[in-house]
């Protein structure tokens, strides 16, 4: 199967403020779990503070196992619906990790983490972290799943490329939380061109919205800045999820220019974007 | 299928099925008063060959979709190289002719290009070899009585099937819709199999098909509804969809780049009609500013829209994506859809420095004209190119066709590719770092002895074009490991990337050894730069392939010679080899920066990245992710050479990416030998620029600290460092996401430039 991957590099999470969450008791039973060229159990033993159990995934690594036409293959657990869950609601998704390994350390790429949409074409790829020993907190942004509303697989898996033959491997997996804002916010203002020159036209950005029902959208503004100076602001109607916003941008001198997002009165979310001097001189 | 069609003729063998309410026309169908037929069937041959809707591929070991989907009508066929002539009988009157034409039998080096004639009226073919049909449709007057239709070859002529129906017959086409799917689409038993999956714009992330991409500019301009169309531009990075919808601030767009003298440089416009635009034309103004540049520096192409698979191999779900480049001289622009035009502007070498000026003009049949202004500042000082880095590419070349063939027409056209491809490939960067063969042939017996041969001629030739265009080697060469592996296997086959393959006995080594020998005393004595032997293409990494490649590495180091090997280094599986490798070449720019300088100084080790993610491997969209890979990227990686896999790849049509085993990509033939480029290409140029720019401002930096101008030097240093640590390193950069936005990449180019300019004193 050939897919078209987002590969981003794991990302540890503080426990977010400011938002509510939902854990998800299924992904705690090992028993709903499948397993290919692996075992999957639950280990109350090996948990992190304040959680009852987690998922344990153990590896031999063996080369000559995988399927006939792959003998190095591809270990893989994880939990697959039929119905598919919408998971459009929510803004975040976090778990804990932990690995453990006969080698001194894991390689590079340890493994990975597969979210499955419908079109087998457009799935999600997190790599895993690469620290033995520690539990590690990942964050993952809905908004980054190219489909959340029909989600139908969770898979965490690794290539036996990446390891020798002959190795073991232990992931423990726990605490899967999904989270949604407790009051609309803009999570993030993210200008798809952090430095343009001065006579640019225009500033094309990506709102993350946050915390809002299906359906509601909310007047908001987008303040533009230099230092202490205000230069602008733009009105903005914001909805859940990521939304595209042009801003024409005045006759600015070269430097640093700060967009600030406002929703309900509060500033919730900043940006910067380095004006550099034009090649044509005065727009 | 009820055909109410004048003349049906399905021409093939005598054993080979016409096509369902076709007439079967052999080689030896005479014409007749009553019965269609040729004039003279000498020198006519017929063919035959049916492909099944999925074949078997043992050497990958799965099964994958033909080469080519044929039909009743399409497996078959009459070929000649001398002109022959049909003759019908028709009624007086006004009539269309449709042909379908190609080959699904395997052939090397021969091509199809020949006029097909009918009383007065003219159409053209050129087919590049197999697995390629087209059809063609012309009209024209019948007097009445006997009709000649001529086929007339510049080099062979090939004929599946001929239709003749009156002009005004509006079922025809219906009728003849189905092959028109095979060749152009899928069969229809086939394309159920597929589902599209719509473009999302952001801007109007939930439209059904039914959107207008305009409606979210809504209300529009008075001024835009009369003259029917919107013209707007956005950077030539960013993909421009059928259904994208233009930003508000990007209508009635000026035009503007900088470049240096020699440069090339991409602009881009599209319009969004509201009705369908006939017959537009584009034409550009001479630039003019301090001199003038003429209009025909500017090369304009068109943006042509195709289906593309979510990556090369896979199926089942397609998208309408911006696929290549094209010349046209008239386009139409259907309604609701963004039609991008492509032009690149070379620089002209003695152009003065300073700010020109010029006009685009698109001119629709009967609809107002439009004018887009355009703005080049030339820049007063020459890019140059960093002497440790090479741009290479993977290559099918042409030549090899040229040496294949039989008919001097298609040996004088491929050797003509040959020469326009290397034109095209030095206008991008690349200086023909392009791997070759050095295939040595040895008996599968091996009681039997072996004559070392290999076709110098042709390598020879092939290095000598490369060092004509800019490479003198090291080369990649490829070897007969297939074949000798044969031999001490008892017949075996190692498989695509070594999928079935098991050691060898140290008699495989010797006889390897012999033959890597033998190639090098024949490179020594013909005077060849340095190769570097190439035994397998990407390995797998089990024990018997890691232990098989390490019997090939050390066969190759026994010869005294050098190795390259496609693989990802940083995998443990691989490491068995390490000891054996001069050249790792890899798909992500992997292992380190830091890791890859260690390595080529403690060892000597030189790592290459083929960035098939940004090439061959993808959806056709990755531009932005092509000029990052190829630019700051490379700069950023400290590989030393770049060869993407490759620079053209056809299977079956070459405009349908559906169609055969893989979709067509980058670069497509087009007529006459002529190359007709993707907008991942044009970002290869660019990241080759980005680079260069790079490269000539820290010349620049070191000849100042030279001439004792320190705060000078230290300040453009400040800015290139800048540049470097805003790199976010990736090992792959695919996605937009991985990436700088659009713009941003010209702006620290600007950057770049503007300390050049100071540095020099240039304008």
């Amino acid at each position: 199967m050939s897919v078209t991957l987002a590969i981003l590099a794991w990302a540890v999470a503080a426990a977010p403020e400011g938002m509510v969450p939902v854990t998800l008791p299924i992904f705690a039973d090992a028993r709903q779990w499948y397993a290919e060229e692996c075992t999957v159990a639950n280990d109350p033993a090996m948990v992190p503070p304040g959680v009852a159990t987690s998922v344990r995934i153990h590896i031999d690594v063996n080369h000559f196992t995988g399927e006939k036409a792959y003998p190095i293959g591809w270990p893989r657990s994880g939990m697959a619906t039929p119905t598919a869950w919408d998971w459009s609601g929510y803004d975040l998704l976090t778990f804990q990790i932990r690995a453990a390994t006969s080698r001194e350390k894991l390689p590079t790429t340890p493994g990975g983490l597969i979210f499955s949409m419908p079109d087998k074409s457009r799935q999600y790829l997190l790599r895993l972290p690469s620290a033995t020993g520690v539990w590690t907190e990942v964050a993952v942004p809905i908004e980054a799943l190219p489909n959340p509303r029909e989600l139908t697989r969770i898979q965490f898996y690794l290539s036996e490329g990446d390891y020798q033959h002959g190795d073991t491997v232990d992931f423990w997996i726990a605490d899967l939380t999904l989270w949604r804002y407790a009051q609309p916010t803009i999570r993030e203002v993210r200008p798809l061109e952090r430095v343009l020159d001065t006579s640019a036209g225009y500033l094309v950005l990506e709102v993350l919205a946050a915390g809002f029902e299906a359906g509601q959208t909310q007047a908001g503004r987008l303040l533009l800045r230099r230092g202490q100076q205000a230069l602008g602001a733009v009105d903005l109607t914001v909805q859940r999820g990521k939304q595209r916003l042009v801003v024409p941008l005045p006759k600015l001198a070269p430097g640093t220019l700060t967009l600030a997002a406002e929703l309900g009165g509060r500033e919730t979310a900043t940006a910067t974007v380095e004006l550099v001097a034009s090649p044509y001189g005065e727009k | 299928m009820a055909l109410a069609l004048l003349l049906l003729l399905d021409f093939g063998t005598p054993k080979s099925p016409a096509a369902e309410g076709w007439t079967a026309l052999l080689p030896s169908t005479v014409a007749a008063a009553d019965a269609p037929g040729w004039v003279d069937p000498q020198g006519l041959t017929a063919q035959d060959n049916h492909y099944p809707r999925v074949i078997p591929n043992a050497s990958r070991g799965r099964d994958e979709p033909p080469p080519c989907y044929t039909n009743d009508l399409t497996r078959d066929a009459i070929w000649g190289t001398a002109p022959a002539r049909l003759q019908v009988d028709l009624p007086a009157g006004r009539y269309e002719l449709w042909a379908v034409a190609g080959s699904s039998v395997a052939t090397r080096g021969v091509l199809y290009d020949f006029a097909l004639r009918v009383a007065g009226a003219e159409v053209g073919f050129q087919m590049q070899g197999s697995n390629w049909f087209e059809t063609r449709r012309v009209q024209f007057t019948a007097p009445g009585g006997p009709l000649a239709i001529d086929l007339a070859p510049k080099s062979r002529w090939i004929l599946s099937g001929l239709a003749i129906y009156r002009a005004d017959d509006a079922s025809a086409r219906q009728l003849l819709q189905p092959f028109e799917d095979d060749i152009y689409a899928l069969p229809a038993d086939v394309m159920p199999q597929w589902k599209e999956q719509p473009h999302r714009d952001p801007l109007q992330p939930d439209a059904t098909g039914t959107a207008k991409p305009w409606a979210p500019l809504a209300p529009l301009r008075q001024a835009d509804v009369q003259r029917g169309y919107l013209v707007h531009q956005r950077h030539w990075s960013e993909n421009i969809y059928p259904t994208t919808v233009p930003y508000r601030t990007e209508l009635d767009p000026t035009l503007r780049a900088f470049a240096t003298p020699g440069e090339a440089e991409p602009f881009t416009f599209a319009v969004l009609p509201f009705k369908a635009l006939r017959d537009c034309r584009v034409s550009v103004s001479d630039l003019r500013g301090p001199g003038t540049i003429p209009a025909a520096a500017a090369d304009v192409k068109v943006v042509q829209y195709a289906r593309s698979r979510a990556n090369y191999t896979a199926t089942g779900s397609f998208q309408w994506v911006p696929d290549h480049l094209r010349t046209f001289t008239t386009v139409d622009a259907p309604a609701d859809q963004n039609l991008r035009f492509w032009l690149t502007v070379t620089v002209p070498p003695d152009a003065a420095p300073g700010l020109y000026r010029g006009t685009v003009t698109f001119a629709p049949a009967g609809a107002p004209a439009a004018q887009v202004p355009l703005e080049l500042r030339v820049l007063g000082f020459q890019l140059r190119q960093d002497p440790t880095r090479t741009y290479g590419i993977y290559y099918r070349d042409p030549m090899e066709a040229a040496a294949a063939a039989t008919e001097p027409a298609a040996r004088e056209f491929y050797e003509r590719q040959a020469e326009l491809q290397a034109q095209d490939m030095n206008a991008h960067g690349t200086v023909l770092n392009v791997p070759l063969s050095a295939y040595c042939s040895v008996p599968v017996k091996p009681e039997e002895p072996i004559t070392w041969s290999l076709d110098w001629d042709l390598l020879t030739r092939r290095i000598d074009r490369c060092k004509r265009y800019g490479y003198a080697g090291p080369f990649v060469v490829s070897m007969n490991t297939g074949g000798l592996y044969a031999r001490h296997m008892a017949g075996a086959r190692p498989g695509s990337h070594l999928a079935g393959v098991k050691p060898c006995p140290p008699a495989f080594v010797t006889e390897m050894t012999a033959m890597v020998r033998y190639i090098e005393a024949g490179r020594q004595e013909r005077g060849l730069p340095g190769f570097l032997y190439y035994p397998v293409d990407e390995p797998g990494g089990t024990p018997d392939q890691v232990a098989f490649m390490v019997q090939c590495l050390q066969a190759i180091r026994n010869a005294g010679a050098k190795t390259y090997v496609t693989a990802d280094p940083t995998r443990d599986s691989f490491a068995p080899m390490r000891p054996f490798v001069d050249v790792w070449c890899t798909q992500p720019f992997e292992p380190s920066h830091e890791e890859v300088l260690k390595d080529s100084r403690e060892r000597g080790v030189q790592y290459w990245c083929y960035p098939n993610h940004i090439n061959g491997e993808n959806d056709h969209t990755v531009v932005l992710g092509a000029r990052m890979t190829y630019g700051f990227g490379f700069w950023r990686s400290g590989f030393v050479t770049l060869i993407p896999w490759i620079y053209s790849s056809t299977s079956g049509h070459p405009f349908n990416n559906l169609d055969a085993f893989s979709a067509d990509f980058f670069n497509r033939p087009g007529p006459d030998g002529s190359v007709w480029p993707v907008p991942m290409w044009e970002a290869y140029r660019e990241g080759w620029d980005d680079y260069r720019y790079v490269y000539t401002l820290q010349q620049a930096i070191a000849a100042a600290r030279q001439a004792g101008r320190a705060a000078a030097a230290a300040e453009a240093q400040a800015v290139l460092d800048a540049i470097w640590q805003g790199i976010d390193v990736k090992p792959k950069y695919k996605l937009d996401q991985d990436c700088w936005g659009y713009r941003q990449f010209d702006a620290h180019r600007w950057q770049i430039a503007e300390q050049i300019l100071k540095l020099t004193g240039a304008k």
